[in-house]
């Protein structure tokens, strides 16, 4: 049997904080309710009290300003979508949404609900984790930060706990340029990634990557980065990647997956396809930096 | 002795004389046949206004949940429903202790068992059910009810279930006599082929996965029942109440309804049965309505199947043999033996050859004929041999095809052992047609018209076939890791099949001149509504907005198969021409008398309900005219005018076929195995084309059927259990519009069939073949490597070695 919940609308993020501080395990926050719905039908979640964050002002701004780019939590993925013009890395962004969901389901989920849902397979979270990007949690007093790759525990499992998700920076740092590309492995024109990856390059004036971000979805439990690869990357020309060395880093990338068998795909095939997007994610990343591949 | 029909093309407009056509029979100059009407309720759909069954309520309608099985085979011991009794809001209870144990069967096989009778078959079986207040109340009625069972040994795989050790699942055995066709002498066209190919191909099961699920409500007034549910067929669900009750059929009324989709799925289903038994047992009416797990896991499937066997050609690319053993489970309660139309009969030009199915039970979810049944399986079994061959002779796949495959006059073998006919042998049977039919019927076991062949060089010029096939298992361009090559498939199926019954229809010309048809048909997307109007008004002479058909109303709607089996058309719309030529000769013998001074009715003709000598419009009177005129006279005969069909149709299975032809262009990344389809022609030889947009939208919406189960669409059956681990849409992938390409095409063939109406044959079931078959072979072109169905992205990485 679905639960019965009873219906908040706080009027404040601090309230909404103090709600769920209130009821805690029982209470959850209603962004776009898309994941939600599922997993209340399914019985997957029980709670009594939903808190509905709709209607809370402040939250659905994309700002991009010189050392970073702020989206609020409930940006909506067609607001996302719609923000390709606005930055380059944007523009990415708003190519991954286009990937997401159904148009319909688009105008209701939010940019936070994707990362607070927690899904290994989620399409934002890699290009995020890869971005370096940070996660702004209001609490009951004031505001914590933390870094995208220390967002999840576990499947639908965050640290935000009982605070709330209120946005998402993606730092720019100075005299660089940062790119992100994504790739993702799909059925149908609606469907959720069986296995993705994101990389994100950054380089300086003399051509050189200065940082490397490669993050690896629904080979874990949670979306995690290929340490070994980003290193690989690293300190090199991107002019002088060679093809041998791309398909080096997929391989290095796919060793630091640990992805499971189930209904959607295999183990094998995930871990094969690891290689295959971290090496098309670099290359597209390369090209866009106006580098060229050896 | 058989009739010899003159076979002309539509373009040609000649007459064709006789019962079966007359002057009007010409397209050209048709007023509503050919034209590409809007179908009748596109405003009710689109303004949500169209009822479906799960829309409907009835007052004092109370909801219904059904128990299901959570284990592949057990037996109930004890049910103890006190608990859930007494909970409040509930209504009543209904248990295997409350159900006739009579045995009921669902069209064609695709059910045969007892509404309940204590043993669940697979996961999902249903086994009791609750009426509440509420669907909520009732769910958790459900939740009460304390069964102990004695869990029974199971068997999932079908080659496993065949073994007379296995464990039974029905008092019948779990395996049925073969069906086999056979003709000449294998060995001897083993001794005559330069090439043999062999096959062993397992094929996964599809989902109907029907967007819109379902709902019965059932309600009784004293002893009399009627049952509102979503239904492909209307008179055989009421059938199969009759027989699971034992009441009889006057007491029954089924008022089927529109359905979201269907392909097969909503025909006469257990729990339209169950809502009957418990609105019975709880004296109130009772809604049953699914959920979308329930439709996925609960109501049934396309088969599992697996073909074994080889084919033979001669160097210069004759077929010379088919030898083919082919396997199909029925899951708990199907009771299919065959599966076969299409390949025995279009590849029929195989010089020797033997077929023989298999239908087996398992205690999977039960397995049914969905759209294309046969086709999309051991059809695609037998095109991918016979790619093979033509690639062993170095022959064009059109080509291939056109030589080996069926043309009019051909004989027709599927139908040769099947029990309906009533006879030992086709020679008995042939023997026992009434010498009357004899001069008027086509030959039977011989194709009457149509083939694939024009579709096939019409399709292959418009697609530039010439110029983009580069060879076999050679891409016509690779780009990195993206190959693209084209493809080609072929699909035939009967034209509604005449085995439980024949079709029939009734036609009422009211007072004002306007006409009602009563046919037996469903309503699941394909237009049957607007087509079986179409006909009736060509043939009456009225404008399209004159005609309504009422499909759905066992109590008016004469007996027919429904829409199955590529039916409608051909044997229902048949029946609809005859019964309005049979009110129109009443109408035009009452007029000639009355109104045209005792002329000859045969001088009359109705244009725009207007009544009037042949080639002349004066002195013309309206329909309403001559009706009311009798009507105000105290000696009137009548005041509104009934026609039925005069006459029998002939046994259309004997000669009736129906093609498809399509090309593909696809993209296959060979990295990832992803595959894109960029191109699309899909032809069809359906004869003459009652309606080009109903039509257009049926052979699309079937070429993205076929192409979902060629590259998606698969159910995960759970190892232990049986249970179905994809009963949602997420991860049951359906393709979208989008999947598709956009630009797809359509082209229609311009044969003529002299039995049909207005010429026009089945269409629904061969395009979902040629589809498989076009994209299977386009792939192969890409990377050179046959790869098994689903072409799921890892199923086709994995046939290329790369995992
Ligand atoms: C048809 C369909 C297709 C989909 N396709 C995709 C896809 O392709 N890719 C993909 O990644 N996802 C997909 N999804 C999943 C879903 O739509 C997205 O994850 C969406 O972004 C979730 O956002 P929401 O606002 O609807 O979240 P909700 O359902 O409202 O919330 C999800 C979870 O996050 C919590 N939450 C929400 N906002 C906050 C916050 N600000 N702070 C703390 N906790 C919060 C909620 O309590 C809940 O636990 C699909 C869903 C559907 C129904």
């Amino acid at each position: 049997m679905q639960s019965h919940f009873e219906y908040l609308r706080p009027s404040s993020t601090k309230e909404a904080v103090q709600m769920k501080i209130e009821f805690g395990q029982r209470a959850k926050y209603w962004a776009g309710g898309t994941d939600m719905t599922l997993r209340w039908r399914r019985e997957i979640d029980r709670f009594s009290h939903c808190i509905d964050i709709t209607y809370l002002t402040g939250l659905d701004n994309i700002e991009v300003e010189e050392d970073c780019i702020r989206i609020g939590a409930l940006v909506s993925l067609s607001a996302l979508e719609r923000a390709d013009q606005r930055h380059h890395l944007l523009k990415t962004l708003s190519d991954v949404t286009k990937l997401m969901c159904t148009p319909q389901t688009r105008t209701l989920a939010t940019v936070g609900g994707n990362l607070s849902n927690a899904s290994p397979a989620a399409d934002l979270t890699p290009p995020f984790i890869a971005m370096d990007a940070l996660a702004e949690i209001t609490t009951e007093d004031g505001i914590r930060t933390v870094p995208m790759d220390q967002f999840f525990e576990g499947v639908n499992r965050t640290v935000v706990g009982d605070d709330l998700l209120s946005a998402i920076e993606i730092p720019l740092p100075e005299s660089q340029h940062k790119v992100v590309k994504y790739h993702r492995i799909d059925r149908t024109i609606v469907d959720i990634a069986l296995v993705n990856a994101s990389t994100s390059l950054s380089a300086d004036r003399s051509r050189t990557i200065t940082r490397a971000g490669v993050a690896l979805g629904a080979v874990a439990p949670i979306v995690i980065r290929s340490p070994a690869a980003e290193r690989f990357l690293e300190g090199k020309s991107i002019d002088s990647v060679s093809e041998s060395e791309l398909e080096k880093v997929g391989e290095i990338a796919s060793e630091d997956a640990k992805p499971i068998s189930d209904v959607r795909a295999s183990a094998d095939y995930r871990r094969a396809m690891i290689k295959v997007m971290t090496a098309r994610c670099i290359k597209d990343c390369i090209d866009e930096l106006g580098g060229t591949i050896s | 002795m058989y009739k010899e029909f003159e076979f002309k093309s539509n373009d040609l407009a000649k007459a064709v004389p006789g019962v079966y056509g007359d002057v009007q029979d010409q397209v050209n100059g048709m007023k509503v046949v050919g034209h590409g009407f809007p179908v009748k309720d596109a405003v009710e759909k689109v303004t949500g206004s169209l009822k479906y069954a799960v829309d409907m309520t009835v007052q004092n309608m109370v909801h219904g949940k059904i128990l299901r099985c959570p284990h592949a085979h057990a037996r109930i011991t004890k049910i103890d429903t006190s608990k859930a009794e007494a909970l409040a809001g509930v209504i009543g209870v209904l248990t295997h202790h409350d159900v006739p144990q009579n045995d009921w069967e669902a069209a064609w096989f695709n059910y045969r068992g007892k509404v309940l009778d204590g043993v669940g078959r697979f996961v999902g079986d249903d086994l009791a059910a609750v009426a509440a207040v509420s669907e909520e109340v009732a769910q958790r009625a459900i939740e009460l009810i304390d069964v102990e069972y004695e869990i029974l040994a199971a068997v999932f795989d079908f080659e496993e279930a065949r073994s007379p050790d296995a464990p039974q699942i029905r008092v019948e055995g779990n395996e049925r006599d073969p069906y086999i066709v056979e003709w000449g002498d294998t060995s001897e066209g083993m001794a005559l082929a330069d090439h043999t190919v062999e096959c062993d191909i397992f094929y996964h099961s599809q989902q109907y996965a029907s967007i819109g699920r379902n709902a019965a409500i059932a309600e009784w007034m004293g002893d009399k029942v009627t049952l509102w549910t979503s239904s492909q067929t209307p008179t055989e669900t009421r059938d199969g109440i009759h027989e699971a009750l034992g009441i009889p059929l006057s007491k029954i009324r089924v008022m089927a309804l529109p359905a979201g989709s269907s392909f097969g799925q909503w025909w006469s289903n257990n729990f339209m049965m169950i809502a009957v038994l418990l609105a019975k047992k709880v004296r109130r009416p009772v809604k049953i309505e699914l959920d979308n797990e329930e439709c996925m896991s609960a109501v049934k499937r396309r088969h599992l199947e697996k073909t074994r066997g080889l084919m033979g050609c001669t160097a210069d690319g004759q077929l010379t043999v088919a030898k083919i053993d082919h396997l199909i489970d029925n899951g708990g309660y199907g009771f299919k033996d065959d599966v076969g139309f299409f390949c025995v009969d279009m590849w029929g030009k195989a010089l020797h050859g033997h077929y023989a199915i298999h239908g087996i039970n398992t205690n999977l979810l039960t397995a049914g004929c969905m759209r294309g049944v046969g086709d999309c399986t051991l059809g695609a079994s037998v095109e991918r041999m016979c790619n093979q061959l033509a690639e062993k002779v170095d022959m064009d796949p059109v080509e291939f095809r056109i030589k080996n495959q069926i043309k009019p006059g051909d004989e027709l073998r599927m139908q040769h052992s099947r029990d309906n006919m009533h006879h030992d042998s086709v020679e008995e049977y042939l023997a026992a047609i009434p010498e009357e039919y004899r001069d008027e019927w086509p030959k039977p076991f011989h194709l009457l018209s149509g083939s694939t062949e024009e579709i096939l060089r019409r399709g292959a010029k418009s697609f530039r076939w010439a110029e983009r096939w580069n060879g076999w298992g050679k891409p016509s361009s690779v780009d990195g890791p993206r190959h693209r090559a084209v493809g080609v498939g072929t699909g035939a199926h009967v034209c509604g099949v005449e085995f439980e019954g024949n079709a029939s229809a009734m036609v009422r010309l009211n007072p004002d001149g306007s006409l009602k048809v009563h046919c037996s048909v469903g309503r699941q997307g394909q237009g049957s509504e607007t087509t079986q109007a179409q006909v009736a008004a060509e043939e009456m002479g009225l404008s399209l907005s004159m005609v309504e058909v009422e499909t759905g109303d066992t109590d008016s709607c004469p007996w027919s198969h429904g829409s199955l089996a590529s039916n409608t058309m051909f044997r229902v719309g048949w029946a609809t021409r005859e019964a309005t030529r049979d009110a129109k000769r009443q109408l035009l013998e009452i007029a000639a008398r009355d109104m045209f001074d005792n002329s000859d009715p045969a001088d009359l003709a109705i244009t725009d309900g207007q009544v009037h000598i042949k080639g002349s419009m004066s002195d013309s009177v309206s329909i309403s005219e001559v009706l009311n005129m009798i009507r105000s006279d105290t000696l009137g005969q009548t005041s509104s005018i009934t026609g039925r069909p005069a006459v029998p149709m002939p046994p259309s299975t004997t000669f009736a076929r129906h093609f498809g032809a399509q090309f593909v262009e696809v993209e296959v990344d060979v990295d990832t195995g992803k595959i894109v389809l960029l191109d699309y022609l899909a032809c069809q030889d359906s004869g003459t084309v009652i309606n080009p947009q109903v039509l257009k939208n049926q052979v699309i919406g079937g070429a993205i059927c076929g192409a979902g189960f060629a590259i998606y669409e698969h159910l995960v059956f759970d190892k232990e259990t049986g249970a179905i681990k994809n009963a949602n849409l997420l991860d049951y992938k359906l393709l979208r519009a989008a999947d598709f390409p956009h630009k797809a095409e359509v082209l229609f063939g311009d044969s003529y069939d002299p039995v049909g109406p207005f010429g026009a044959r089945g269409a629904g079931e061969a395009p979902i073949a040629a589809s498989i078959s076009a994209i299977s072979q386009a792939v192969y072109n890409a990377i050179g490597v046959w790869v098994d169905l689903p072409m799921t992205p890892e199923r086709l990485i994995r046939a290329l070695g790369k995992v």
